[in-house]
């Protein structure tokens, strides 16, 4: 309905007429359930992106940085809900012009941002778990001059549970600013495959022309090739493209290169082209831009530099801070990103003798060394702060919407049977009719009859929304109703070191060992008021601390220093390597990561039941096709941080050893309807780098993502009075994960809580043909691709020294032949032969299963207007 | 200054009335109408009855977890134990000199007097949240000796030098007694286990002269612990909802929260959530006190919470009906942890105001005890020496009975309450081990060497019956720190079973109303 227009005014002295009175009849009108949010004067409703991180340390952020400037960071994105998201992705720049098949979403604006973390109300710092431990100098740039820093003081060679941790210390305000210096940034880029010159661009390459052979230039040791394609490729340097159909020697350029340097239609690849079978009529090699380069281009959308004495009193925190104003782009994915470069503390403190006593000894703070201190009171540790129990909260403001009902094109699942429909409110009163006398209080046509009529809605207060238990009101006002909501879940968080490493797996419950066997987070959300979940998003973070360097290993399998037994306790030092990805050289993924959304009902109840609504299984890897080829993938984000190794250097990227996929992938997790359950986020994303189509309109536009699913449980299933249908029809029927046909939702409409979990499996195994005595070999019946200090489970050989166990990769005989040792460094003595049997591959004991703080999954969900 | 503008309708529309028989005119009636109209047109969220919706704020961890036998470090040529890695995000819920590193804030340590006593105004709020006392954990009810909560010494000596300088143990951590024997010596070996060192100490063995043990080591005051979470709106909020979940399963988390070490008496009960020791509370700031505790306005309180009255599943799932659950996937492997267990804190439909810009804190407490597992300790001691014939020996200690006989001199700190049951072994060879083998209950603590037990000594010839006794052993089960909580939420570096743990989940739902 919209606002009411009145542009006839009267004047006094005018005849009154019934049309004069039109007004009241369009304002009884737009009182039905058709208010909108031009009639609204607050016609926004709020959400928030809340992440809450148990602790972040000093050690993470100098490993990153030692200057400081790496951030903590975590992403997300706050895509249109699925009635509003567009078919043609275009729509979103020029929604005219492109004749989207639905309007352009609406536009969420941030207001405010607050953080808070726990200061034990006192204004003070709390040490983190690395207080005591050491620092690195750094040179004349601020870099770090060795890389054993954080150790337990000379005699500490591992890590002891700090007793003074979550200390507090008011001592770590000096000249080089306050420990709790904080700056919170928000960067944005373009989704990898939203891109317009992204992801699944094919392009014909008409020419390959070497340019180096391998050797022959000391910048292309690998060499260097030049690519010719027949229309403007719009490549950038660093973007990865998937190359097919070529031929060349002596490298086969099929598969996947970094591009090194471009022009318009021609892009370079370090690959040895030199003598090959380089002519362009019968190269007919197709190069699909697989992304890469767009990962790392980043806006700032905010920097809110936090000095750190707003924290000096317990009332500073937490902070708001208000008046941004920022629109977001319900495309784009959003980083927040978190600077703490004080909590590291680099003051000097005698390294050899921290522990001086007062009145023998103390240290000369300039230069760090050993003085005669009798008499002197000052010595110190090192006081590395943390931030504790962090709370980082984007608030948002987004239009009221109309709410979702079911229509063919958006099927919502499990919905109650009013299907979201609404009854407009009886307003008495009528226009009078022609030749009627203009009257004040007529039965039915008075003009103050049929204002207190209105006067009466506005009495009664206008209604919308959802009444508690899912129920809708009997009649109500409004139609825009529901609103945009996020609700921002943390899941496997506080692993040791806040971060999980293949040296940890055995510890975890659950997990057996064996490929497919999980570890599985859960946590629950009361259903406070029903929501309609319409995204499940995750954010699998791989950023980390650096991570011990040790070759050999203690005999425990947990030591998470892993100190070589070599070392004596009293050992000095820790030397600390860059974190990696897991993966096998064959760029195969090590591990799978499952997420699933699920309805509950039980709690108090003698009932109990679960329900599947949003399921998806991810693997990060790929790339021997492309690694952007999962339909799960939304989007990948790297801020380059120095912990997570990088790529190998001038390797191309399809053979380097390593390859630094990305440092977070946010990965959309489909709604799960049965047979027609959503399988994607993207249309175009495919495996194989086919692309289902080659229009543009299609290649962007949204995948099947799933229904939505209604979620509110009901005191009565039938969750709407007057509806008394059948048992199978007081819900709308909800697909199901697990086997079972589309039936009504096994919670019943009783659903109380929504269940998130996430699991991670080991997802590859080698059949084991030989166990060999003579040569302690195992031997796996295809190649196995594995590397030296790879940790490995050995099942069902026979053979108890091996079964059962996690194992260390000794020595790589050839590709199908390893040599095992425990964690100690000692080869595994073979005590005779025997077949059969598995190994699973569990990583480099370096390898980031789970990054540090934790990963995130978001329920991007439609809420609704409540008492 | 506000002017009084009359209202001459009861109407919230419009101020213009219409009546029979009354004059109008077209203004009048076009007022009218245009007030209609504006009010149709910009609806205010006040004419709205629902003009609310939710925001939910979740958190939670599942703690990593270890099996304490992985948890060996090794030196040179032996072992010890370590366990968490982490207490965060766990904090005390008290600020005192025990749990700050400079603990006289602001002030230059070498203008801090040696006997300068530490006084609670030195610290901003020294007490985080309000009536977190709970008589269950600080002793018997009454009793002046039993432990410190929230208030004495949280790192043991021992600990503090194991972590500083662990191969320069050789200095006397222990040096609260004279009589007390050095219990650390040089380090040439660390792998007398604790029971060899005990009987070292007892029996003065050369076998483990200069050793040291390889743990037993405990705080020696109780603290609670916080989860704590602070949030701040712009606009006013609506409290509505608060979930606490403590999570536990029958593989992977399996807490049994069953024992309250005083009023169970120390003696596991073995039924889930017997433990009462949970603190739920949300507090707002001051407006005019921003950062004093004492002023906050506690608006939720859930005290002493006992976990068997809150389960999620209170009733037990019949391996039947358990059946006909399908699990979601990733589905739980365990058919019986397919259902959620654990206590479970919610509380609904709060309607607890919040004004703008006021922040709200929530406290999720626990006591930080650091084992579940029992664990027998043995000490060695002094039976007494004189003859208690019904004088107080210490008029000043309340609680014990006057002929109560005094047991002196541990040689390792006891770690005892009033009310523990103490087993007292004969070491000598004499005519009466039977009487003197028996189970006595501490009915006070003098000192860390120190206590009563509930037996009248009669004569220091014959002790109860026979030859004065010197020497004695003292056994007796440890748990105090131990009612089920887990290594990270709950502390130890104590080698003992293996771990009992939980996982904790929350939420917070608020309403805010819609907004320009």
């Amino acid at each position: 309905m919209g606002k009411v227009n009145r542009d006839r005014p009267l004047t006094r002295g005018t005849e009154l007429v019934p049309n004069h009175l039109d007004a009241l009849t369009d304002a009884k009108t737009a009182l039905g359930n058709t208010v909108d949010t031009s009639q609204l004067e607050t016609p926004n409703s709020t959400f928030s992106v809340s992440l809450n991180i148990p602790y972040l340390d000093s050690k993470f952020f100098y490993d990153n940085d030692p200057k400081g400037n790496a951030p903590f960071y975590m992403s997300f994105a706050l895509p249109p809900l699925q009635d509003k998201f567009p078919a043609d992705a275009k729509a979103r720049r020029n929604p005219v012009t492109t004749a989207p098949d639905r309007p352009a979403p609406p536009v969420p604006v941030l207001e405010s941002v607050s953080i808070s973390f726990d200061q034990r109300d006192s204004g003070a710092m709390l040490v983190s778990p690395w207080y005591g431990s050491g620092k690195a100098e750094l040179d004349g740039s601020g870099n770090a001059t060795g890389t054993s820093h954080y150790h337990y003081t000379d005699n500490h060679g591992q890590f002891e549970p700090n007793p003074y941790e979550g200390f507090a210390t008011y001592a770590r305000t000096d000249e080089r600013g306050d420990g709790y210096d904080l700056r919170l940034a928000i960067y944005s880029k373009n989704q990898t495959f939203y891109d317009l010159v992204g992801a699944g661009q094919n392009l014909t390459v008409n020419s390959i022309v070497p340019t180096y052979a391998a050797g022959a230039n000391a910048s292309h040791p690998r060499g260097k090739c030049d690519l010719y394609t027949t229309t403007d490729h719009n490549l950038q340097t660093g973007d990865r493209v998937f190359i097919t159909g070529a031929y060349t020697k002596p490298d086969n350029i099929n598969g996947e290169w970094v591009v090194t340097k471009q022009t318009a239609t021609r892009f370079y690849i370090a690959a040895d082209a030199s003598g090959g079978d380089t002519n362009a009529a019968t190269v007919s090699a197709q190069a699909v831009r697989s992304g890469g380069a767009s990962e790392r281009s980043f806006s700032e959308v905010l920097s809110l530099p936090i000095p750190g004495f707003t924290f000096a009193t317990p009332a500073g925190n937490p902070i708001l801070l208000t008046g941004q104003n920022i629109e977001f782009d319900p495309f784009k994915t959003y980083t927040i990103a978190l600077f703490a470069p004080n909590l590291h503390d680099n003051r000097n403190v005698h390294e050899t003798f921290p522990l001086v006593p007062k009145a023998a000894l103390a240290v000369d703070y300039a230069s760090g060394s050993l003085v005669d201190g009798t008499g002197l009171t000052e010595f110190r540790f090192h006081q590395h702060l943390a931030l504790v129990s962090v709370w980082v909260t984007l608030n948002f403001k987004m239009p009221l919407e109309p709410v979702q009902r079911q229509t063919s094109d958006t099927a919502i699942q499990n919905l109650p049977q009013h299907d979201g429909a609404t009854l407009a409110p009886t307003i008495t009163g009528s226009a009078p009719s022609a030749g009627d006398p203009i009257s004040a209080d007529h039965a039915s046509h008075g003009v103050s009859t049929r204002i207190q009529a209105i006067d009466k809605v506005f009495e009664d207060k206008l209604h919308g929304g959802y009444a508690p238990h899912a129920k809708i009101y009997p009649t109500q006002h409004i139609k825009d109703e529901s609103a945009y909501e996020v609700i921002t879940v943390p899941m496997m968080q506080n692993f040791e070191f806040n971060q999980l490493t293949p040296l940890s797996w055995k510890h975890l419950p659950y997990a057996t060992g064996q490929k497919d066997s999980y570890y599985v987070d859960r946590r629950i959300v009361p259903i406070t008021d029903a929501i309609t979940v319409n995204h499940v998003m995750a954010c699998l973070s791989f950023i980390g601390s650096k991570v011990p360097a040790g070759t050999t290993h203690n005999t425990s399998y947990g030591n998470p220093f892993a100190a070589p037994l070599s070392t004596p306790r009293n050992s000095t030092s820790v030397t600390w390597s860059n974190a990696t990805i897991p993966r096998l050289l064959n760029g195969d993924a090590i591990y799978d990561y499952h997420v699933g959304v699920g309805l509950v009902t039980g709690h108090a109840a003698d009932n109990y039941d679960s329900q599947q609504i949003a399921y998806a299984k991810f693997d990060y890897s790929r790339e021997g096709d492309s690694r952007f080829s999962s339909p799960l993938l939304v989007d990948a984000i790297s801020l380059d941080l120095d912990a997570l190794q990088g790529t190998t250097a001038d390797t191309d990227w399809a053979s380097a050893d390593y390859r630094k996929m990305f440092e977070q992938a946010l990965i959309s997790v489909p709604m799960s309807k049965g047979a027609a359950a959503g399988a994607g986020y993207w249309a175009n994303n495919t495996v194989n780098n086919s692309p289902t189509s080659t229009t543009e309109v299609e290649q962007y536009a949204r995948f099947s993502q799933g229904a939505p699913v209604f979620a509110g449980g009901s005191t009565s299933k039938w969750a709407w009075d007057g509806v008394t249908g059948s048992a199978s029809t007081y819900r709308a029927v909800i697909g199901s994960n697990n086997a079972e046909t589309d039936a009504v939702s096994k919670t019943g409409g009783y659903e109380q809580y929504l269940e998130v979990r996430m699991a991670i499996s080991p997802r590859l195994s080698f059949t084991i043909s030989n166990a060999t005595a003579s040569n302690d070999r195992v031997t796996t019946s295809a190649a196995h691709y594995l590397k030296v200090d790879d940790v490995v489970y050995v099942h069902g050989t026979g053979r108890a020294e091996l079964d059962d166990t996690y194992h260390l990769v000794k020595t790589v005989v050839d590709t199908t032949n390893v040599v095992l040792s425990d964690f100690s460094g000692s080869q595994i003595d073979i005590g005779g032969d025997d077949t059969g049997g598995t190994l699973v591959p569990y990583g480099q004991k370096t390898d980031i299963i789970v990054g540090y703080g934790g990963n995130f999954v978001y329920l991007i969900c439609r809420k609704h207007l409540r008492g | 200054m506000t002017t009084y503008t009359h209202k001459k309708s009861i109407r919230s529309v419009t101020d213009e009335q219409f009546a029979e028989e009354t004059v109008i005119d077209g203004a009048q009636i076009d007022s009218a109408l245009e007030d209609v109209v504006d009010r149709v047109n910009n609806i205010k969220k006040g004419d709205i009855a629902t003009r609310f919706t939710q925001k939910q704020y979740v958190f939670g961890y599942q703690p990593f977890r270890y099996n304490v036998e992985d948890t060996k470090a090794y030196s040179t040529s032996s072992s010890t134990y370590r366990r968490a890695f982490t207490r965060f995000p766990w904090t005390f819920i008290t600020n005192n000199e025990h749990t700050t590193l400079d603990p006289q804030p602001g002030i230059h340590p070498a203008n801090i007097p040696e006997d300068y006593e530490y006084r609670s105004e030195d610290y901003k709020n020294q007490f985080r949240y309000k009536g977190t006392f709970m008589e269950t954990l600080r002793g018997a009810a009454g009793s002046s000796a039993s432990v410190s909560l929230n208030a004495g010494e949280w790192i043991s000596d021992w600990w503090k030098t194991w972590w500083a300088n662990r191969a320069d143990c050789a200095v006397n951590t222990f040096t609260s007694s004279a009589t007390h024997p050095t219990a650390l010596l040089a380090a040439t070996s660390d792998d007398a286990s604790e029971s060899a060192y005990s009987a070292h100490l007892m029996s003065g063995s050369a076998a483990y002269a200069g050793k040291t043990s390889t743990g037993f080591v405990s705080p020696r005051g109780l603290y609670q612990f916080a989860w704590s979470h602070s949030w701040i709106f712009e606009r006013p909020v609506l409290l509505d909802d608060l979930m606490v979940f403590l999570r536990t399963d029958s593989t992977g988390y399996t807490a049994p929260f069953d024992v309250d070490p005083i009023l169970a008496n120390r003696e596991a009960s073995g039924i889930f959530g017997e433990s009462d020791h949970l603190i739920v509370q949300l507090t707002v700031d001051s407006p005019l006190g921003p950062a004093d505790r004492r002023l906050n306005n506690v608006v939720v309180m859930q005290h002493q919470v006992k976990l068997n009255d809150i389960k999620f599943c209170p009733n037990a799932i019949e391996a039947s009906d358990l059946s006909d659950i399908v699990d979601f996937s990733p589905s739980i492997i365990t058919a019986a942890d397919k259902i959620l267990q654990g206590g479970i804190v919610r509380l609904e439909d709060l309607n607890i105001p919040i004004p703008a810009g006021a922040a709200v804190r929530l406290g999720i407490i626990i006591p930080w005890f650091a084992e579940k597992t029992e664990q027998t300790v043995s000490l060695a001691g002094n039976w007494p020496s004189t003859e208690n014939t019904g004088t107080a020996t210490d008029a000043t200690l309340t609680g014990h009975a006057s002929n109560d006989a005094l047991i002196t001199r541990t040689l390792l700190t006891h770690d005892l309450l009033v009310g523990d049951k103490v087993t007292v072994t004969a070491v000598a060879s004499t005519t009466n081990v039977s009487v003197l083998n028996n189970t006595y209950t501490i009915t006070a603590i003098v000192d860390d060497y120190s206590f009563y037990i509930g037996v009248k000594v009669t004569d220091v010839d014959t002790g109860t019956g026979g030859d004065q006794l010197g020497p004695i052993a003292i056994t007796y089960v440890h748990d105090r720190l131990s009612p089920g909580y887990s290594q990270q939420m709950g502390w130890s570096v104590d080698k003992a079973e293996p771990m009992h743990d939980w996982s904790l989940n929350g939420c917070l739902t608020v309403l805010e109303e819609i907004t320009d």
